[in-house]
């Protein structure tokens, strides 16, 4: 759980983005270091392109997003990358490359022009890896990860950007439970000891109930609620939204909810994808 | 650790393949159709390198340092441009298997140079600056016939490339009847990619263009590594994605441009040379790129002092010997693993 005393990181007002098909509307919510918010929504709620609009890889048609006060799209690319850090759904690699290498590649906006990495750089990168628990991968080939280990090695490589927001893109895509929990018990550890705010997209709700601190469930491109876990994920709001039958149970000994399917016994389950 | 890259490391891997490049040079000046003592060749090259006159015969003068040793420079200039063209467009167009020649863009360079001969022979300092408009405009195109929906698909552009290129070379020589005042022979090697000709332009100016060339590419070589994970995760690492592949492309065009305006179309320099350098010295483009320079001028000029003896005293076209050598590997890439990491057509990259 955050300090409520630690500074708010990021702040997002009234922010709009509109496709030709498909608008994200009037986007409100702060988010202080050290805390976890999970933006929630079936498919095609506006997830992903607020997750671009909080990195700045997209400008906002309205509103602002304020990073320390200073709007996103007015930062320079350097100044972004050390300040904002965003792991998205891999891309391929052209070339053969090792980890350590990759995890570098965070380091680029603290480079100057034709800059080699320093022994600050390395030690940072180092860090990471360990951080991450992937510091026995350091002269692995990227290619020749597992899903899990990928997954932790370009968290490492966020990492590796000393960000103060760390945005996270279905980072649990791919991973078997195991890895799933591991990971985000990795990040919930990470936020407040670095001082990090983080955001992330899932299709996990459980995964969002156990370790968000706040949650913003999206619907067609308007947030329905943002709040805990206990406050958004309440059976009437996410059968409506997810369109199945839910069942939602409170753990006794944390007081967080836990989101299970309550299959009918007539008739045969619709969906289920939405939940783990 | 050993994997990361430093300076020193540069240097020292560019250093030996600076010795390498001296070695070869020797024993290019040493062979040919005529057989020089080694001591003439000494002499030569001292002669070369520090300016103070020596003990040459004027015939051996003649020989070394105004046959051999232009054509020779001109070896290692042009290899540079293309290799390093090459390591450029691969990057670039997100491609292992980009190459100039295959990409078509030395067929366009090639068709502005002969348009340029057409339209305004007497006038040669117009021949490299076509050359260079006929490259961008060409590689523009491909990219444009490689585009299926917004995504660029490896293998389409490859195709629209290997078309590109034999369309083009059809118009060229269909433009060759307006020269009838040329050596036909002379534009066929040409065509094919040779050295023996001496350039149009001053090698001090070609050397110039193509440093240049080279340079920009290497300035921009630590956001091109990154570029190689993809442009929004680029992006997100703080590259400016349009100005580097700007940079990129009016580099890689204007050595292209220069190469084929001195060479005509040498093909698969720019294909071997940065993959070999990968394979020895890893993908680091911050290496790659000077290094690949470097090499590229000892396998042209290794492939261009065979050309020139395997056959003596006839001699063969360079772009003969690069494409015997260069095709094979082609091939071998696009089967093997290279390819493997392509994206299939439509997979890869992300949505909106």
């Amino acid at each position: 759980m955050a300090e409520p005393t630690l500074p708010v990181c990021l702040e997002v007002r009234q922010l709009s983005y509109r496709y030709p098909h498909f608008a994200l509307q009037a986007v409100n919510f702060s988010l202080r270091r050290g805390e976890l918010l999970a933006i929630i929504g079936p498919n095609a709620s506006g997830k992903s392109t607020l997750l671009k609009l909080l990195a700045g890889l997209l400008l906002p048609e309205a509103g602002a997003v304020l990073i320390d006060g200073r709007p996103v799209g007015g930062l320079d690319l350097r100044e972004r990358a050390r300040r904002i850090a965003v792991v998205q759904q891999e891309s391929p690699l052209l070339f053969p490359i090792r980890v350590l290498p990759f995890v570098l590649q965070g380091r680029h906006a603290y480079l100057r022009a034709l800059g080699f990495e320093t022994e600050t750089d390395l030690e940072v990168a180092r860090q990471a890896l360990v951080a991450t628990r992937t510091g026995h991968l350091a002269e692995r080939p990227v290619q020749e990860l597992s899903g899990g280990e990928k997954q932790r090695v370009l968290l490492a490589r966020a990492l590796a950007q000393e960000p103060e927001l760390l945005l996270l893109d279905e980072p649990t895509l791919h991973l078997d439970i195991g890895f799933q929990v591991e990971l985000l018990q990795l990040v919930q550890q990470l936020a407040p000891r670095e001082g990090y705010a983080v955001a992330l997209v899932s299709h996990e709700l459980n995964l969002a109930a156990e370790f968000a601190d706040s949650v913003l469930l999206l619907q067609q491109g308007r947030p329905l609620r943002l709040g805990p876990p206990a406050e958004v994920l309440e059976r009437e709001l996410l059968e409506q939204v997810f369109e199945t039958e839910l069942e939602v149970l409170i753990q006794p000994e944390t007081g967080r909810p836990r989101v299970v399917l309550r299959a009918a016994p007539d008739a045969p389950e619709k969906g289920g994808s939405a939940t783990s | 650790m050993t994997t990361v890259l430093s300076w020193k490391q540069v240097v020292r891997v560019c250093g030996l393949l600076a010795g390498a490049l001296l070695i070869l040079a020797f024993i290019a000046l040493a062979v040919g159709a005529a057989s020089l003592p080694l001591s003439a060749v000494g002499s030569a090259l001292w002669e070369a390198l520090t300016g103070s006159p020596s003990a040459l015969s004027p015939e051996h003068r003649t020989i070394l340092l105004f046959v051999r040793l232009p054509r020779i420079l001109l070896a290692m200039i042009v290899g540079a441009a293309l290799g390093v063209a090459g390591a450029g467009y691969q990057a670039l167009l997100r491609n292992p298997l980009a190459d100039p020649y295959v990409l078509g863009v030395s067929s366009g360079a090639a068709l502005g140079a002969i348009l340029s001969l057409v339209l305004a022979g007497r006038f040669p300092v117009t021949m490299p600056i076509a050359a260079f408009l006929g490259a961008t405009l060409t590689i523009a195109g491909v990219y444009f016939l490689g585009q299926r929906g917004a995504e660029l698909s490896p293998y389409t552009l490859l195709l629209a490339g290997v078309i590109t290129a034999s369309f083009l070379s059809a118009v060229i020589t269909f433009l060759l009847n307006f020269l009838s005042g040329h050596d036909l022979r002379g534009m066929a090697f040409w065509l094919m990619g040779d050295l023996s000709s001496p350039a149009p332009i001053p090698l001090g100016w070609l050397a110039l263009g193509v440093f240049v060339a080279v340079a920009a590419i290497y300035a921009v070589a630590g956001p091109l590594n990154l570029l190689l994970s993809g442009e929004t995760e680029a992006e997100a690492l703080g590259v400016n994605v349009r100005q580097t592949k700007l940079v990129v492309y009016l580099a890689a065009s204007l050595a292209t441009g220069l190469a084929v305006s001195v060479s005509g179309a040498i093909g698969y320099v720019g294909l071997l040379v940065p993959h070999l350098v990968r394979m020895l010295f890893g993908s680091d483009y911050r290496l790659l790129i000077p290094a690949t320079a470097l090499s590229g001028a000892v396998v042209l000029l290794a492939a261009d002092t065979l050309a020139r003896t395997i056959v003596a005293p006839t001699e063969l076209p360079v772009g003969a010997v690069t494409a015997v050598v260069g095709a094979p590997v082609f091939i071998y890439l696009l089967r093997s693993r290279v390819s493997g990491r392509l994206p299939g057509p439509g997979g890869g990259g992300g949505g909106a």
